[in-house]
């Protein structure tokens, strides 16, 4: 308090009035008790509210941690199969190529064979001791080829183990893959086997039946080279027949490598079907949503002078509801860079309280028998309420990142809304507080500005999504948001900056176009 | 509620904080005659007063926590009073309408010009003011702020605020001596 002079008439009613009792109001209690009560109980409800919403986030989270461990575990095993499945393929590949390079080396030893033998019937009496030698040479060599195909027939039973293994996979997981393989194999000439078990053939040869027609040819043609030049150096008869016979195993092998190509595919395909719950990366997607929001209001007065303008305002209007709904269209690249665009419909509410007046209530009151004894008047204000709107419509463009975890799509998006229009609908108190005006009013007729802008330019924008794949083309999307408007809404000359803050959560639709 | 036993005000609030509503109650009826006089002062007649006082006490009550004990809590509980009924002046866009008269006090006679008028006249007077003149000659006068703050408190500039309260002064002494020449 400062040192100045008092007034007689302030002396006065300070002396009478400044520590005034009026005794204890004791009817007044009630009112705040039960109050108290009420704000103890909403105080509850708010606190179960963020309990709740506490809960739920962690479990939401929760939920997404433990199916991001699942998914990383059954990556991870899926991975060793699929290594392991490489692996075994490049075994199979290799074995193949070892045993097209025997049956290639069968059938040179063949013809080399052939040769001989037509050379021996044409020149017996002339050439015969070289006609032996080259005889020896050539079994020498077969004998060496020999060698070399034990070396394939135990790399076929490396092969074949391999085959079993894949077999055995294959049969968890494809059934489709195991027919052609069975029926490749039943479609296999018994024929041959028995022909092989005659010719002496080794018993590891036909237990291996799965790669049979192949790992038979190839053994089967030099030991039976063998056998039959030790037994009769020309039976030239019979060899013809027993390559006639070995082509056409070969044939037969050809068809089985076909079949292992057609296996090799399927087990493929059916690797990608057990990964459907991964998404491919690269896609573009079209959204629906709609979104209930909260809207943070700031007036600011831009004078000293407009600063209790600046209070009516903010004290006489409050929030009363806010949404946005729209459409937005999103491109999302292999490393899960997302780019979205689209068009957003905003809408905010507020409550405009104000004074329109006040009106005299009369109260009569009377005695027992209904006599007027005495008259009141009341004077009673008058506060009416109104609904003011703000519209806006925006093109949201924004980048993010979107991470696909097994049902979940994560996504952090940022970047800005164009505005395209801002349109008002309602009233609110004049600068002078006098009187009310309307939002579209004009400040002059003659040039056409407004005291509210029609084009409020750019806003920020901010998103945490968490969708869920409802299928391989829909998914469900829920995504807090954020938006301010870095401009405000009132021209340059309205007294006031009134700018918006806009917190939401966007439910709606995600479809996958591919 | 008489036959509880007294305790210091420290006692009170730390009961009221602890949710104790004996304790709630107990400051309640210690203080609300006094802030009953203050509402007054700022409300137009008693039941926008009783309003603004339940109001009061429920913000006391609510915010008991923020209360440091630097000063004498009834100073404190008093200030909340005035914050209230700034805002309140703020929010409600009054016009000068003409006051009720329901609690308007009954005219008595008085013993001397100034001296032997009652608080109930006073009050009375007050009540009549308009909302802008009620606030500034209640804050400078009764409560003891200067223009400058004043100015702050209601967003004003200090001239209005004298202005306000020449204004006040001369409606106040023109119903004074217009009431004492009635009663004469």
């Amino acid at each position: 308090m400062n040192q100045r002079q008092e007034h007689k008439l302030d002396k006065l009613f300070r002396k009478k009035l400044e520590d005034l009792d009026l005794g204890r109001q004791d009817h007044l209690w009630k009112g705040i008790e039960d109050q108290l009560k009420k704000n103890k109980r909403s105080g509850r409800l708010i606190g179960f509210a963020w309990f709740t919403g506490v809960l739920l986030t962690f479990a939401v989270v929760g939920f997404g941690i433990a199916m991001l461990f699942k998914h990383n575990s059954n990556s991870l095993m899926e991975k060793n199969q699929n290594t392991a499945l490489a692996s075994q393929r490049n075994t199979v590949a290799e074995s193949s190529t070892i045993i097209d390079s025997g049956l290639n080396n069968a059938s040179s030893i063949s013809k080399e064979q052939e040769g001989r033998n037509e050379f021996t019937n044409g020149n017996i009496s002339k050439d015969a001791l070289v006609s032996n030698i080259n005889t020896e040479g050539l079994i020498n060599k077969i004998n060496s080829k020999n060698a070399d195909n034990q070396k394939i027939i135990n790399k076929v039973g490396i092969f074949s183990n391999t085959r079993k293994n894949i077999k055995n996979r294959s049969s968890e997981k494809l059934n489709s893959s195991n027919s052609i393989h069975n029926e490749d194999i039943a479609n296999f000439p018994q024929s041959n086997f028995k022909e092989y078990e005659s010719n002496n053939v080794e018993s590891k040869l036909t237990q291996n039946a799965i790669i049979a027609p192949q790992a038979n040819n190839l053994p089967l043609t030099s030991v039976t080279d063998k056998n039959t030049l030790s037994d009769s150096k020309f039976n030239n008869q019979e060899k013809i027949e027993e390559f006639s016979m070995l082509n056409s195993s070969r044939e037969k092998a050809g068809i089985q490598k076909m079949s292992k190509s057609k296996i090799r595919l399927n087990t493929e395909i059916n690797d990608f079907c057990f990964a459907r719950n991964l998404t491919p990366l690269q896609h573009f997607d079209i959204d629906i949503y709609y979104a209930p929001e909260i809207s943070n209001r700031t007036i600011t007065a831009k004078s000293e002078s407009a600063t209790s303008y600046a209070q009516k305002r903010a004290g006489a209007e409050s929030f009363a509801g806010a949404s946005s709904f729209g459409l937005r269209l999103s491109y999302v690249t292999k490393n899960g860079l997302a780019l979205r665009t689209g068009i957003n419909y905003g809408s905010i509410s507020e409550r405009f309280e104000y004074f329109a007046g006040s009106r005299i209530e009369t109260i009569i009151n009377k005695d027992r028998l209904g006599n007027p004894i005495d008259t009141v008047y009341k004077s009673v204000d008058i506060i009416n309420e109104r609904k003011n709107t703000y519209k806006f419509l925006d093109i949201p463009i924004m980048v993010g990142y979107e991470l696909d975890i097994s049902d979940f799509v994560f996504s952090f998006n940022t970047g800005i809304g164009v505005n395209l229009m801002t349109k008002y609908y309602g009233q609110v108190y004049s600068d002078d507080l006098m009187k009310l005006i309307d939002l579209n009013q004009k400040v002059n007729e003659s040039d056409n500005s407004f005291l509210f802008r029609r084009d409020i330019g750019l806003s920020l924008l901010a998103s945490f999504g968490l969708n869920y794949k409802l299928n391989g083309k829909f998914l469900l999307i829920a995504e807090p948001n954020l938006r301010y408007y870095l401009s405000p809404i009132t021209s340059s000359v309205n007294p006031i900056d009134q700018r918006y803050l806009q917190l939401g959560i966007s439910i709606g639709l995600r479809y996958r176009f591919y | 509620m008489d036959a509880m036993p007294y305790m210091h005000v420290n006692d009170i609030i730390q009961g009221c904080l602890a949710g104790d509503t004996s304790c709630q109650k107990q400051l309640f009826d210690r203080l609300s005659g006094k802030m009953m006089g203050v509402c007054m002062r700022y409300s137009r007649d008693k039941m926008e007063a009783e309003d603004l006082l339940q109001e009061c006490f429920i913000k006391v009550y609510l915010n008991l926590a923020t209360y440091k004990n630097d000063g004498p809590f009834e100073l404190w509980v008093r200030r909340i009073i005035i914050n209230t009924s700034i805002k309140r002046y703020h929010k409600m866009s009054y016009q000068n309408e003409s006051p009720s008269s329901d609690f308007l006090p009954e005219r008595q006679t008085s013993a001397s010009a100034h001296d032997g008028i009652l608080y109930e006249e006073l009050l009375g007077l007050v009540n009549e003011l308009p909302d802008g003149y009620r606030v500034v000659f209640n804050l400078y006068a009764i409560e003891g702020f200067s223009h400058k703050e004043i100015g702050e408190l209601l967003n004003i500039k200090e001239a209005t605020s004298r202005s306000q309260l020449v204004k006040a002064r001369m409606v106040l002494q023109e119903k004074i001596t217009k009431s004492q020449k009635i009663v004469i």
